[in-house]
């Protein structure tokens, strides 16, 4: 009788534990939010040329007290490129962690996943990726380096144009986006457009190598800060395998402003990318404020 | 804390109340810090980790009674706090184990903190590796039941530790495992010996995110097989989870899959063995979004070389759970005595060899990059070799006796080292090294003998070529002396040297141990588990002792 209890006892976990074991089938996703029917469609109107411009992912975290030197460079390659080097400051990793004294969170789940995947705050921050050249060998560049790779990197004929339009109705606190990417040459091979938000000007406590004896600046002005992906962190595909010249792709979004955001000093980026390789082939960036 | 003290409360009841016996060790490690000019370690330096408290420690004492079917016992831990290079989440002081267990008609039931092991683990192992404060025990009820000759079972319910606190995941396990030749009268007697095992073990964790439609139950499976015939030996596993997104694999919903297959062959003065893995995708936590040592639930073999010279440790491999094949040969020979290389004594030759490589992936589609968040991730083809090569390394030992009092052991270590990849130190890509040791055992007189090392490591990336020298003098049983230096000459940024002097004194099963010096930065791996652990220079002491 005793024997009989243990085994009923066993049995009984086995076959519990046999059932404890959920196979999701896709969507693996929850399906995105529609566009808002506020929002309506943006036509934009043809351009003649495109210039190619750059993408600067700035990986820094605040309590990084070299990151200040990173973002400094960045400017001054803003200053120098102007609207042809756009910048995502990416707040990830160990670094960005918060704490009593570093109460801000400016990670994101989009920053998170490329910082996973790219390994940037492994390799020590400050670092960062021009277009993501290079990927998977050389391509994590410290910012003595960014200058070098962008100089290369602008001398590139654009293969992809990509226009924003972007409106902010004030009261329903509703941001609506259309991008559109038009081909500019046959192209072989994947493509996938990815759109973010990023805001500037928040004042917040930095670590600050710089800064004797403090070591850190209590009103640091953190910008391109990235806050949030309207896409997933790798973009959607534009569906085709290849593509031909002047082919248009247009895409909408729409999202509610967060109470912490100060939309004044907002922009959105779009940028497409190929997603084999991870280069980005054209950025665009849009203030959603003139 | 009620049931903590009720259980010690029991145990020292029992204690006066029948005669069992008490067991227990004990281990205290202090260390002061200083300040240090040419590592850069000072309070100044924030990133250097120097800590504002200058006098750190670790503790922890165990205690254990055991009267015949019976057994209890509590660990205390203490950090105040944790030595440098400690996870930070060991902080503060407390009974972080405690258990009791007894068996009675072949069942035995453990209720409280408990390690456990099925097959190879590379689906379940709990265990502690106290150097680098690894320790994902159990919190739980385990049970062990034998119904028939030669038919092993477990299982388990619990969750795991996650250093003064628990993971919020759930796990539970069975494992069961029969020697054939136990359990059948005919085959008691045959040369061949059989042991097949096989095991499930799921995890439970809710499912908050808003973004993913993530599987709450995550279930695994596992089958192994060993077989012994006189000298030959073969094991192997094989173990397969379903779909586990999680922040280590970037929230993919493949499946994953590991194989380990082993064959050995020994004789006397010759063994042979040969083994192979494949990895995919089998990082397997207790709670999802966990990362570095934390609540893992399995225990994934590096097959390389575990190497005891402190430069052969400086570029050591950590399993890369989310995919990697690797291959590991070795062969040990003893060179007969009285031979013209063997000499009066004999030599020993033993040569090791392992690689490691990527896994094969492919995109699932067209559109969707590898990796890709929210997707199946990636497909791969098992017998595909991926292109990326993570590791190899070749060593050769060779020991010689000259006489009575002299020995010899050489030793050859050559590596290739995927820093990116292991350690993502991207800007030095692969390492490549040889290491050259000889150490000398020489024996002065009775109880006193003296050991050296010399130690040479070249390379041309990352920090250069290192040489070390040891010396240590043992006065057996009581005392040890030993001074060393590291001296990182090859570095073109700073040469920094790294001299150490330490001392011991053993008395019965207590030990003291004093040592003085600096501290190189560095990965410190054991059995392929790895921490890092900052540049330090300052005065450490350890005791030890047990009862």
């Amino acid at each position: 009788m005793k024997t009989f209890k243990i085994y009923s006892l066993l049995i009984a976990i086995i076959s519990i534990s046999l059932f404890s074991c959920d196979v999701i089938e896709e969507p693996f996703m929850v399906v995105q939010e529609v566009v808002s029917d506020s929002c309506e469609a943006f036509i934009f109107s043809p351009v003649e040329t495109y210039t190619k411009k750059v993408l600067l992912e700035d990986y820094t975290g605040q309590t990084c007290g070299n990151c200040p030197r990173a973002a400094e460079k960045a400017h001054e390659l803003q200053e120098q490129y102007g609207e042809q080097l756009v910048v995502i400051a990416v707040h990830a990793g160990w670094f960005s962690n918060t704490s009593d004294e570093y109460p801000n969170d400016f990670t994101t789940e989009v920053g998170n996943a490329w910082n996973t995947h790219f390994g940037n705050s492994l390799a020590g921050n400050p670092n960062g990726m021009i277009d993501r050249v290079g990927y998977p060998n050389s391509y994590i560049l410290q910012y003595s380096q960014w200058g070098e790779e962008i100089a290369e990197q602008i001398q590139i004929e654009p293969l992809v144009g990509i226009q924003i339009a972007a409106t902010y109705n004030t009261s329903s606190k509703l941001i609506c986006i259309d991008t559109q990417s038009e081909i500019l040459y046959d192209l072989e091979g994947n493509l996938n457009i990815t759109v973010v938000l990023i805001e500037s000007g928040i004042i917040s406590k930095q670590t600050d190598y710089s800064v004797d004896p403090e070591q850190y600046v209590d009103d640091y002005e953190q910008n391109h800060v990235l806050r949030k992906g309207l896409t997933n962190a790798w973009g959607e595909s534009l569906g085709q395998e290849t593509y031909l010249q002047s082919e248009l792709f247009t895409h909408r979004y729409s999202i509610e402003k967060q109470a912490d955001w100060d939309i004044n000093n907002m922009s959105v980026i779009a940028f497409v990318s190929n997603p084999a390789t991870y280069e980005v082939l054209q950025v665009e960036e849009l203030h959603i404020i003139d | 804390m009620k049931n903590l003290l009720s259980i010690l409360v029991l145990c020292t009841g029992t204690l006066l109340a029948q005669s069992g016996q008490l067991s227990g060790n004990f281990q205290s490690d202090f260390q002061l810090y200083l300040e240090d000019e040419a590592l850069d370690f000072n309070l100044e330096n924030p990133s250097s980790g120097f800590p504002s408290e200058r006098f750190l420690s670790n503790g922890f004492a165990n205690i254990m009674y055991t009267n015949s079917n019976f057994s209890a016992g509590i660990r205390y831990e203490a950090y105040q706090n944790a030595l440098l290079g400690y996870p930070s989440g060991y902080k503060g002081e407390g009974i972080t184990y405690r258990y009791a267990q007894f068996s009675k008609n072949g069942l035995d039931v453990t209720v409280g903190n408990f390690y456990e092991q099925f097959g190879s683990g590379m689906i379940l192992r709990a265990y502690e590796e106290r150097n680098l404060g690894y320790d994902n025990a159990f919190d739980g009820i385990r049970l062990k039941y034998s119904p028939l000759k030669g038919v092993y079972l477990k299982s388990l319910v619990g969750r795991q530790r996650l250093f003064f606190d628990k993971g919020e995941g759930l796990v539970r396990g069975v494992d069961g495992e029969v020697s054939l030749n136990e359990a059948f009268v005919g085959l008691n007697e045959i040369k061949t010996q059989v042991l097949l095992g096989a095991s499930f073990v799921s995890k439970y964790q809710k499912d908050l995110n808003p973004a993913y439609n993530l599987p709450e139950n995550v279930g695994s499976w596992a089958s192994r097989m060993s077989v012994n015939h006189g000298r030959w030996n073969f094991n192997s596993e094989y173990v397969h989870k379903y779909n586990d997104p999680s922040a280590v694999n970037n929230y993919i919903y493949k499946t994953g899959n590991a194989l380990l297959m082993s064959g050995s062959y020994s004789k006397r003065g010759f063994g042979l063995s040969l083994a192979a893995k494949r990895i995919d995708n089998m990082d397997y936590r207790s709670e999802r979004d966990q990362n570095l040592q934390n609540l893992i639930i399995n225990y994934l073999p590096a097959l390389t070389k575990q190497h005891a010279y402190t430069l052969a440790t400086i570029y050591p491999y950590g399993t890369i759970t989310t995919g990697e094949m690797g291959l590991q040969a070795e062969l040990n020979y003893k060179v007969k005595k009285g031979s013209r290389l063997g000499g009066k004594y004999g030599m020993g030759v033993l040569a090791n060899f392992s690689n490691v490589y990527a896994i094969d992936k492919q995109q699932i589609d067209a559109f969707t990059p590898l990796d890709s968040t929210g997707t199946l991730g990636y497909s791969s083809d098992f017998f595909k070799v991926g292109e990326e090569k993570y590791f190899q390394e070749f060593s050769i030992e060779l020991s010689k006796k000259v006489n009575k009092k002299l020995k010899f052991i050489g030793t050859y270590i050559n590596t290739e080292y995927n820093s990116a990849a292991i350690v993502g130190y991207s800007y030095h890509g692969m390492i490549y090294s040889d290491i050259f040791v000889l150490e000398t055992q020489y024996k002065i007189k009775s109880k006193h003998s003296i050991r050296t090392e010399i130690q040479h490591l070249s390379t041309e990336q990352h920090e250069g070529n290192w040489v070390m020298g040891l010396a240590e003098y043992t006065i057996s049983p009581h005392y040890f002396f030993a001074v060393q230096n590291l001296y990182n000459y090859g570095n073109t940024d700073k040469k920094i040297s790294y001299p150490t002097v330490s001392a011991g004194y053993n008395k019965g099963t207590s030990r003291f141990a004093l040592s003085y010096g600096k501290q190189r930065a560095g990965i410190f791996c054991v059995g392929g588990v790895c921490r890092n652990v900052p540049a330090s220079n300052g005065l450490s002491l350890s005791i030890t002792s047990s009862f």
